[in-house]
């Protein structure tokens, strides 16, 4: 297996990211969860915005520099895998009218209440991941709620065929059951 | 073995190196495409709920062995409330049906060429002020009513009866098992 360009299964990825999450915790000595640095992107927006001229950049701590690195690791990971592509809608049929709209609606609606379910619970859902590890029942509730309800959801939007995925219910290609 | 109290451009330096690390981990493990998590939602996609489900096994031994070695001295966890953790849960769960993206992956998302994440940036880009917007209500209501739940401990022995860590490792590699030979992994 190229690392560089093959998809790594489960028993390389797994250890990697709980790797990265203890280590995290380790050399940061703070919860890992990235909310403060979105918190401050945002909130460098929405002056930008208001005053319609740049401000100062946020002061740069070590979330805000963890952003970046994030950034453009998935950047190498992409262009290195051959993964790297424009995409602007989600990949369906339609209209472009409709694409666009789905795209839209769909993109913003979905974020917001990601964002506002992490920031009701008080972390992202990568810094409910280190606290989970870290047996904090709360993280615990956050995330069989959040895989409880997303999975129901999904399952209960595919069978009636609305899923994003596709307007028919057909299983994706290879996903089928194992036989035996 | 004493704790690593990285700080200064030190700190930086390593966050920018874990940054590259996590980014390049999420693309190769597929957690960042929108149908594959799609599919694994809806319990089609064997491989990365593997993945998740051994990274959580795993990290409870990590933090577990990083304790004993002094190097995670208490755990570093934020306060927690009951029905916060579950309603945001819940909130976050249908969000990401919608959007199949979270914070960290909408980033990973949009570098590496899914502008669609932009939408989904712009979506929780606005929640941040509606939340503030509204903390005080939440503070007279969500939060007044809540439950705070312990802070967890980092436990002495890991092969303990009294440790939570042991059963829930054991739990998680059942559920991989379980995974493993129930659902197929649609690159096999």
């Amino acid at each position: 297996m190229n690392i560089l360009t093959a998809k790594w299964p489960f028993y390389v990825s797994g250890p990697l990211l709980a790797l990265l999450l203890a280590g995290s915790l380790c050399l940061f000595g703070d919860p890992v969860g990235l909310t403060a640095a979105m918190t401050a992107m945002t909130e460098y927006c929405d002056s930008a915005v208001a005053g319609q001229s740049l401000p100062d950049a946020p002061a740069m701590d070590w979330q805000l520099a963890m952003l970046f690195g994030l950034f453009f690791g998935a950047l190498i990971a992409a262009a290195s895998g051959g993964n790297f592509k424009l995409e602007f809608f989600d990949e369906e049929s339609g209209s472009f009218t409709v694409k666009t709209l789905r795209t839209v609606l769909g993109g913003v609606a979905g974020g917001f209440l990601v964002m506002l379910g992490v920031q009701l619970a008080g972390d992202t859902v990568w810094g409910q991941w280190g606290s989970a590890i870290q047996l904090s029942s709360g993280a615990w509730i956050f995330l069989v709620g959040m895989v409880l309800t997303g999975s129901t959801l999904a399952i209960l939007l595919e069978r009636r065929g609305e899923s994003g995925g596709g307007k028919t219910a057909a299983p994706a290609k290879g996903g089928k059951r194992r036989k035996k | 073995m004493a704790p690593i109290e990285l700080s200064g451009n030190w700190k930086l330096a390593a966050a920018v190196l874990v940054g590259l690390a996590l980014g390049f981990t999420l693309v190769k493990s597929d957690l960042i495409w929108q149908k594959t998590v799609r599919s694994a939602l809806q319990l089609r996609n064997g491989r990365i709920i593997k993945s998740v489900l051994l990274a959580l096994a795993l990290g409870v031994v990590f933090v577990f062995l990083a304790s004993r070695a002094g190097l995670l001295p208490k755990a570093l966890v934020h306060p927690a409330f009951l029905w916060s953790a579950l309603l945001g849960g819940a909130l976050t769960g249908a969000g990401l049906v919608i959007s199949s993206l979270t914070p960290t992956t909408a980033v990973a998302s949009l570098a590496a060429g899914r502008l669609r994440a932009v939408w989904v940036l712009l979506g929780m880009a606005l929640a941040i002020p509606a939340v503030k917007s509204v903390s005080g209500f939440l503070s007279d209501t969500l939060y007044r009513w809540d439950m705070a739940l312990d802070r967890p401990a980092l436990p002495d022995a890991f092969f303990s009866a009294a440790n939570p860590g042991l059963y829930l490792t054991a739990v998680l590699l059942a559920l991989l098992l379980l995974v493993h030979f129930t659902i197929g992994d649609p690159e096999e």
